[in-house]
């Protein structure tokens, strides 16, 4: 029955290892655009708006109201899927119609972001981040 | 000297392989929530009825466009 060195063995893994993940990695970066949003909303006695399109914004919401902002994705001429991620205070009342959004090629896609507040969720600022990933067909 | 059975040392070859391909998607996911379809948050029995809110877009007081 054939055998392998053990020593021979392990160097050989940590080098293969190091070479598919080296080119796993650059392969993603190669096919990822990700483009990260500041995000946040206040929790108050009144409705207030906000229309900044640097951040993605929900203004002031009630509680047990809601708020809605949209992200463009442009136009390109691959395919490509936008996959969306939140971290921070937000990631909790953050939510879309759908995680994975495929945008044909030369087609803009607009795809809507919602934030629930819930009855009884504290006045104050919540923040956080909204983290768009573009992966290429 | 130690050495394993070649039928071993594939196995670990296939395992080393899946993880290194596996690795960087996991990296760069760390830390992030995915943003899903909504869920139900909140149910509230009130005078004898029930609230749930289930989507968003039904309660919409605020809509702008970035």
């Amino acid at each position: 029955m054939a055998r392998v060195n053990l020593t021979k063995a392990v160097f050989l893994y940590i080098v293969i290892y190091i070479i598919v993940f080296g080119a796993s990695y650059l392969y993603y970066l190669h096919r990822t655009e990700v483009v990260i949003y500041d995000t946040n909303f206040i929790v108050g006695d009144h409705v207030g708006f906000d229309l900044n399109s640097s951040v993605i914004t929900f203004g002031m919401v009630t509680p047990a109201g809601s708020a809605s902002r949209g992200i463009n994705i442009l136009e390109s001429d691959v395919a490509r899927h936008a996959k969306l991620y939140a971290r921070g205070d937000v990631s909790k009342f953050i939510s879309t119609s759908q995680h994975s959004v495929y945008v044909a090629p030369d087609s803009a896609q607009e795809i809507m972001l919602d934030v629930s507040i819930p009855v009884d969720l504290s006045f104050g600022n919540y923040s956080g981040k909204v983290k768009v990933v573009l992966l290429t067909d | 000297m130690r050495s394993i059975p070649l039928s071993l040392f594939v196995l670990g070859l296939v395992v080393v392989i899946s993880v290194g391909l596996y690795v960087p998607y996991v990296i760069e996911q760390v830390g992030w929530t995915p943003i899903d379809k909504p869920t139900v948050i909140d149910v509230e029995s009130e005078s004898g009825n029930l609230f749930f809110t289930i989507d968003p877009k039904e309660n919409v007081t605020n809509n702008g466009t970035s």
